[in-house]
């Protein structure tokens, strides 16, 4: 999952971390230039010509000084590198960044992170590093991870947990997933209800997909097998009464959870738009899930933001994140409309549905042990 | 007790039939995916050839179309600024190796996803056929409950 962006962001790790090196090589030379002159030379030894000759030497050129004063200028060096490394720290200016962090843009860019979400992690980046002092001796590398893991931390959000929701909400907790057509609702549903049946919830589907022919049998098809009921009317019924009708059985049976299944739609079509809405008013759902697929990248960042803005969205469940190699879409899409991912699918089995927590998912990206 | 029998079998082949029917739509599904990447990929490799072939050319010429099927014969006169769109709109500046390096990247990129995909229907595939297979001995041993006189 992600590998794409995980090898590209080592890549910009240790481009900040070069430049970094070079600005702790440049302040401790910078340093050595000042330690440099003995402090027995006479005045009338700083004449020009010896001024423009210690310009045009290298610092590492030191024959030309007698042991003595090279002896005392090594003393001094490595006190002043002692100093450096016992109470003193690089600065680090916006000018040394700037080369990196444009760097993490078009590599976030370039693996479908939307434009404001750079811009959002650029932007945090910047103001964490900037101006910041790096002692010396502390890693460069894990000052810049701790940067980049706040900054990605940030725009991912909070997460979602249904199960904390469930438990922490009265019964039955009714989910509603919505989202375009073909992005694998049908088949999420699938791994919620198991998910959910191995966590010890009880639960119920809702057929509300009475648009598209099969659709029916297909929920049925995976219900049989993940073992849980599924509530349906015939093909082409009115999907609000199914989904009352699967709340009204939850009631009846004290079960835990509604899922309830609707037709895939585009944002542009009013009236299933609107059909939408009123199976929104009808079912009262607690939590409305927009499901899409993780690999349409940035196109499934703004349907998600256009859905949210008809609609409303609470939270949302990436598919086919196992295929996935540039995480754009997990990204930018809780920071983009605002609203935190619930769950990845990563497979073809019921299993394969990992609840998406922000700080494992960063982990994994920065490879951590 | 026999109608019960056929009841099962009945059911059982009802479900078998859905299996099959949704495996099928999964393999209808991830073919159109492998198709639609084949052609981003294709697309790409004609954008990376032409790329290759302007450095190599003098006065170089490629054909710009220009909609309802026109097309112009257009003078490049710097083949080693590219305009490269990276994502969300965003349009760099890049030499022509950068720009065959990025474009190539990303058809690797692109084949190991068609794999995984190729690697999806072929799993989806066989699950398909147990079903199949199943259905299939389902139906002959209903067939011969049914006719058991033909096996004397």
């Amino acid at each position: 999952m992600f590998d794409s962006l995980k090898s590209k962001l080592r890549g910009v790790r240790s481009r900040f971390s070069r430049e970094f090196e070079d600005t702790f090589i440049e302040e401790v030379s910078g340093d050595r230039e000042i330690v440099s002159p003995a402090p027995e030379t006479s005045s009338e030894e700083i004449s020009a010509d010896s001024q423009s000759l210690r310009t045009a030497e290298s610092p590492d050129k030191t024959e030309p000084e007698d042991p003595s004063e090279q002896k005392k200028e090594k003393v001094a060096f490595s006190a002043k590198i002692r100093s450096l490394v016992k109470d003193r720290e690089v600065h680090i200016s916006e000018k040394k960044i700037e080369g990196p962090l444009q760097e993490l843009e078009i590599v976030l860019l370039e693996n479908d992170v939307a434009l404001q979400t750079v811009d959002a992690i650029s932007k945090q980046m910047r103001s964490e590093l900037t101006g910041s002092t790096k002692k010396i001796g502390s890693s460069i590398d894990t000052m810049v991870m701790d940067a980049l893991r706040d900054a990605l931390l940030n725009v991912l959000g909070e997460g979602f947990s249904l199960t904390t929701y469930i438990d922490t909400h009265d019964h039955p907790v009714k989910v509603l997933f919505t989202g375009v057509n073909g992005a694998g609702k049908t088949t999420t549903i699938a791994k919620v209800a198991a998910y959910l049946k191995q966590k010890g919830y009880s639960v119920v589907i809702g057929s509300g997909d009475t648009f598209r022919a099969g659709a029916n049998e297909q929920m049925q098809t995976h219900a049989d097998r993940v073992g849980v009921k599924v509530i349906r009317h015939q093909e082409g019924s009115d999907p609000s009464a199914v989904l009352y009708d699967a709340v009204e059985y939850a009631k009846a049976h004290d079960i835990d959870v509604v899922l309830a299944d609707t037709a895939g739609r585009f944002h542009n079509r009013a009236n299933l738009m609107n059909q939408l809405a009123k199976i929104r008013r009808v079912f009262s759902p607690d939590i409305v899930a927009y499901v899409d697929e993780a690999v349409a990248g940035n196109d499934a960042v703004i349907r998600a933001e256009e859905f949210n803005n008809a609609v409303g969205t609470d939270v949302v469940v990436l598919t086919k994140a196992d295929m996935d190699t540039r995480g754009g879409a997990a990204i930018s899409i809780a920071h983009t409309i605002g609203r935190p991912i619930m769950f990845l699918g990563t497979g073809q089995e019921y299993t394969d549905i990992i609840p998406f927590e922000p700080k494992a998912v960063v982990s994994d990206l920065l490879g951590d042990e | 007790m026999v109608n019960n029998m056929e009841n099962v079998e009945a059911r059982e082949l009802q479900m078998l039939e859905q299996y099959l029917k949704q495996f099928t739509q999964q393999v209808e599904a991830y073919s159109r995916q492998l198709e639609m990447l084949e052609g981003r990929r294709m697309e790409t490799a004609t954008a990376v050839e032409t790329l290759k072939s302007l450095v190599d050319q003098e006065g170089p010429t490629v054909l710009l179309q220009i909609g309802g099927g026109a097309s112009l014969r257009v003078h490049v006169p710097d083949t080693d600024t590219v305009l490269l769109n990276i994502g969300s709109d965003v349009v760099v500046e890049r030499t022509n190796t950068e720009t065959v390096d990025y474009l190539e990247e990303r058809m690797t990129e692109m084949e190991a996803l068609a794999k995984k995909i190729a690697e999806s229907i072929e799993q989806v595939q066989k699950q398909a056929h147990d079903v199949a297979k199943r259905m299939e001995s389902a139906y002959s041993q209903a067939q011969t409950r049914m006719n058991p006189g033909i096996q004397g």
